[in-house]
C-alpha cells in the first residue's frame, strides 16, 4: 500500500496539475506506470525506484520530492528515462487529458481512428509554388564533376569511433 | 523428416514490395508461384489506430525495429551500429513504413560517370521510367505533376494530399530562402481508389494503415496475386536455398514456425526478396560444398556496400499553428534544392529535406523525433502549451556512399528461434556523408531562422562515445546489380551471376542509394525484372549460364 502512495506522488511530481490539466494521478497514470514496470525485467525497476525514492516519498514536501526525483534522474538515468516515458505516454492517452488538450483550441482525437482529421483539400492555385524552381541533370548531361578540391578516400575504419 | 511439396514454376522468398510485385506479375501470367513468408498477416483490426495507447504502441509492439519488437517471427540482428527497420510479415516493411514515394533522379543512375566513387547502374532512369508508372498505378499514389526538379512524369492516381496549415507555412520559408519545394509524391491515396478508402489524415502511418489508404502490398498486391493463383505460405522460415550438381537452384528448405515441420519446395526458378539484410543473410546461410562462401558469392560481394542514407531530423517550434499531429507522417513537402552534386559544397552527392509530421501528444511531450523532451514538474504544462501544435519537423536524407566495409555477415553469437545465424551488421558513415548531413542540418537551421522559430533541436542520430547510429529505415545495396560479374552480384535483370535460375528482387540490388526513400524504385525494379522474367520464362527456367 505504501508503494501505491509512492507511485501516486511520483507521477504527480513529474506531471502536476494546473487550472486546465489534471495531475497525473487523477487520470490513473500511476497504475499504468506500475503495470508497465511489472512487465519489464520482472519488476526489478520498481525495487530500484523505491530504493532511491524511499518509503516516505509521499510524505515529503513538494520540494523534497522534486529533489529526490532529480537524484533519480542523475543516479539512474536509464530507469528515469523509462519512467518518464511511461508517465508521459500514459498521461496523454487519458480521455481527460485529451479533453484538456482540446480546450487549448486544438482538434485532437482520443485516437487517430476512426475519425481522422479534416485538413481541407489541396488547391493547386494556392498550394503550389507561384514561381516553381528546381533543376535536375538529365541522363545524357551527367558529366564528371571537378573533384580536385575534395580529399576523398573510400576507406572507412570500422574500429574508429565516429 | 522433410515434407516435400509438388514442384512449382517459381518460388519467391519474402512478401514485401519486391516479392509481392514479382509474384503478382508471374501469377497473372499463369505461372505456378509459391511465396514463403516467415511472418503472418496483419489483419486490419490488428493495427492500434483506434486504441487509446496508439502512441505508445508505435514504440513497443509496433516498433519499426525487430530488435525492439521481438515478435516470434522476428530475427535478431547482431549490431550496435544501427537500429534497422523491417517488418517480418505479409507485405514486408510496407506494412509500417511511411509510403514516401519520390523517384530517383536521372543522375542517381550515373554516379560512376559523375564522380566515380560509386558505380553506374546498368540501366538508366529512362529505362526504368515505364515501370515506375506501372508500379505507381498498382500501389496508388498522390501528388501533382510539374515538379521542375524532376523529369516530367505521367499523372498520379489521386491528387496531392490535403496540406493543412503546415505545408503552406513551411513553403513560405522555402520561398524566402529561394529554395525549391514541391508536394511530396506519396503512395497514400487522397481519394478512394481501386477499392481502397482515401486517407483521412489520422497521423499514425508508422503503425501501418488500418484504412488501407497507404500502399501496404498486403492490401494492394497480395489479394490480386492470390486471386491469380499464387500461393502464399505464411509462418514459413527458409533455412536453405538448395542447389544441384550443376549449380542450379532446386528450391528451398523451410520450417513451418507453427508446427516446427521442415518442408522442401522445389521450383524451376527461385527469387529472393528478403530485404537488404535478410537477403544476404539467406545467401550466406545457404553455403554448401559448391558455394563455400555462400550462394552467388564467388566474388565476395554478397553483403557488402550496405547503404541506409545519412539521416538527421531537425525540429523547430513556431508561433503559428502547424497541427503536426494531423496528416501523413512523411511528408508534406520535399525540398530538392541540394539534391544534385555540387563539389563546391565540400562533398559529392546530394541531400533532400522532407517536411514531416510529429505524431501524438505523448510522443511530442516525450521529445518527438528530436529528443526535445518536455520538462517534468511545474513547467511541464507551460512547455506543452507552447510547443504542441506548433512544431515543424524536417527530415534530412543524404545519399551515402556504397562502402565495402559497411556490410552484412553472419553472427557468431546470435541465432533466431529456428537456430539460424542472425545477420551481423557493420555500418559507419563516411566523412563525405557526414558532411552531407551536417550541411543539411545547417540549411534547416537557416529555415528555422527564416520561420522565426523560438525553439530548435537537432537529432543527428549520434550516441555519445559511439557516433552515428541511425534508425536504418532503408536497407540497400548488399547484392548490387551491374554489368560486370566481378564487381556485382546480379546482372541488369536481377539474375545472379553464379546461379542462373536464382534472382534477387529487393533493395539489395540498388547500386547507389540516392537522396530519397527507395521503395518506389524497388517496386519499379521489381516490375521490370518480373516482366522480363515472365516474357523469357521458357529459357529462364532451364538457363545454365547468366548472360551479361
Amino acid at each position: 500500500m505504501a508503494d501505491a502512495y509512492v507511485f501516486l506522488a511520483l507521477v504527480d511530481t513529474l506531471i502536476p496539475g494546473d487550472e486546465l490539466f489534471p495531475p497525473a494521478s487523477a487520470v490513473g497514470t500511476q497504475h499504468w506506470l506500475l503495470d508497465k514496470l511489472r512487465q519489464q525485467d520482472n519488476g526489478e525497476g520498481i525495487d530500484r525506484l523505491l530504493r532511491v525514492l524511499g518509503d516516505d516519498f509521499a510524505q515529503n514536501t513538494a520540494g523534497e520530492r522534486a529533489s529526490l526525483v532529480s537524484r533519480l534522474e542523475q543516479d539512474e538515468p536509464l530507469l528515469f528515462a523509462t519512467v518518464r516515458q511511461l508517465v508521459y505516454f500514459g498521461y496523454y492517452q487519458s480521455p481527460l487529458v485529451v479533453r484538456a488538450v482540446r480546450q487549448l483550441g486544438i482538434v485532437y482525437n482520443d485516437a487517430p481512428q476512426p475519425e481522422g482529421y479534416d485538413l481541407g483539400v489541396f488547391d493547386p492555385n494556392i498550394n503550389l509554388p507561384i514561381q516553381p524552381r528546381g533543376h535536375f541533370v538529365p541522363t545524357d548531361e551527367v558529366k564528371r564533376v571537378d573533384l580536385s578540391a575534395l580529399n576523398l578516400n573510400l576507406k572507412v575504419n570500422h574500429d574508429d569511433e565516429a | 523428416m522433410t515434407t516435400k511439396h509438388d514442384p512449382v514454376d517459381v518460388l519467391v522468398i519474402g512478401s514485401g514490395m519486391g516479392g509481392a510485385a514479382t509474384t503478382k506479375i508471374l501469377a497473372e501470367a499463369g505461372l505456378k508461384v509459391v511465396c514463403l513468408e516467415q511472418g503472418r498477416w496483419v489483419q486490419q483490426l490488428g493495427h492500434p489506430h483506434a486504441s487509446p495507447d496508439w502512441d505508445y504502441q508505435r514504440l513497443t509492439n509496433w516498433h519499426t525495429a525487430p530488435t525492439v519488437r521481438k515478435l516470434p517471427e522476428d530475427y535478431p540482428v547482431d549490431t550496435t551500429d544501427e537500429t534497422p527497420l523491417m517488418w517480418n510479415g505479409v507485405g514486408g516493411s510496407t506494412v509500417h513504413y511511411t509510403a514516401t514515394w519520390p523517384r530517383f533522379r536521372p543522375s542517381d543512375f550515373r554516379k560512376g560517370r559523375e564522380h566515380g566513387y560509386a558505380p553506374d547502374w546498368p540501366l538508366t532512369y529512362e529505362e526504368l521510367e515505364p515501370y515506375y508508372e506501372i508500379n505507381d498505378r498498382d500501389c496508388g499514389t498522390s501528388g501533382w505533376v510539374g515538379d521542375p526538379a524532376m523529369p516530367l512524369r505521367k499523372g498520379f492516381s489521386t491528387p496531392t494530399l490535403a496540406p493543412g496549415p503546415y505545408a503552406p507555412l513551411v513553403a513560405k520559408g522555402f520561398d524566402r530562402l529561394g529554395w525549391h519545394w514541391w508536394p511530396m509524391d506519396m503512395a497514400v491515396i487522397s481519394q478512394d481508389y481501386d477499392g481502397r478508402k482515401a486517407c483521412n489524415h489520422c497521423g499514425n502511418c508508422q503503425s501501418g494503415c488500418n484504412r488501407g489508404s497507404m500502399a501496404d502490398v498486403s492490401v494492394t498486391h497480395w489479394p490480386k496475386a492470390i486471386a491469380a493463383g499464387a500461393e502464399l505460405r505464411i509462418n514459413s522460415r527458409v533455412e536453405q536455398i538448395e542447389v544441384d550438381a550443376r549449380g542450379r537452384a532446386t528450391g528451398a528448405t523451410y520450417i513451418d514456425l507453427v508446427t516446427g515441420v521442415r518442408n522442401f519446395q522445389a521450383a524451376d526458378v527461385v527469387i529472393v526478396a528478403c530485404n537488404g539484410i535478410g537477403t544476404p543473410r539467406l545467401l550466406l546461410v545457404s553455403e554448401n560444398a559448391r558455394f563455400p562462401h555462400g550462394l552467388a558469392n564467388s566474388n565476395g560481394h554478397v553483403g557488402k556496400h550496405l547503404m541506409h542514407h545519412g539521416l538527421a531530423i531537425v525540429e523547430m517550434w513556431v508561433e503559428q499553428i502547424t497541427d503536426t499531429h494531423k496528416g501523413v507522417v512523411s511528408a508534406a513537402l520535399i525540398c530538392s534544392e541540394f539534391a544534385e552534386t555540387d563539389p563546391r559544397r565540400g562533398f559529392i552527392n546530394g541531400v533532400t529535406l522532407h517536411v514531416v509530421r510529429m505524431n501524438g501528444a505523448g510522443y511530442q511531450a516525450f521529445g518527438s523525433h528530436s529528443g526535445n523532451t518536455a520538462p517534468w514538474g511545474s513547467e511541464h504544462h507551460t512547455w506543452f502549451r507552447r510547443h504542441f501544435g506548433h512544431g515543424v519537423a524536417i527530415l534530412i536524407v543524404g545519399e551515402d556512399l556504397p562502402l565495402e566495409g559497411n556490410c552484412v555477415t553472419l553472427s557468431d553469437t546470435l541465432r533466431d528461434s529456428s537456430g539460424l545465424p542472425a545477420p551481423k551488421v557493420a555500418y559507419r558513415l563516411h566523412p563525405n556523408d557526414r558532411k552531407i548531413v551536417d550541411f543539411g542540418i545547417e540549411r534547416v537551421k537557416d529555415l528555422g531562422a527564416t520561420l522565426g522559430a523560438f525553439d530548435l533541436k537537432v537529432n543527428d542520430f549520434s550516441i555519445p562515445g559511439k557516433g552515428y547510429a541511425p534508425p536504418a529505415w532503408h536497407l540497400l545495396g548488399t547484392c548490387r546489380m551491374g554489368d560486370d560479374r566481378e564487381t556485382s552480384v546480379v546482372n541488369h535483370w536481377h539474375q545472379t551471376w553464379d546461379v542462373p535460375n536464382l534472382y534477387i528482387i529487393d533493395g539489395s540490388v540498388l547500386p547507389t542509394s540516392a537522396a530519397v526513400n527507395p521503395t518506389s524504385t524497388i517496386g519499379a525494379l521489381a516490375v521490370r525484372a518480373a516482366t522480363h522474367l515472365r516474357d523469357t520464362f521458357a529459357s529462364a527456367r532451364t538457363a545454365t549460364r547468366t548472360m551479361g
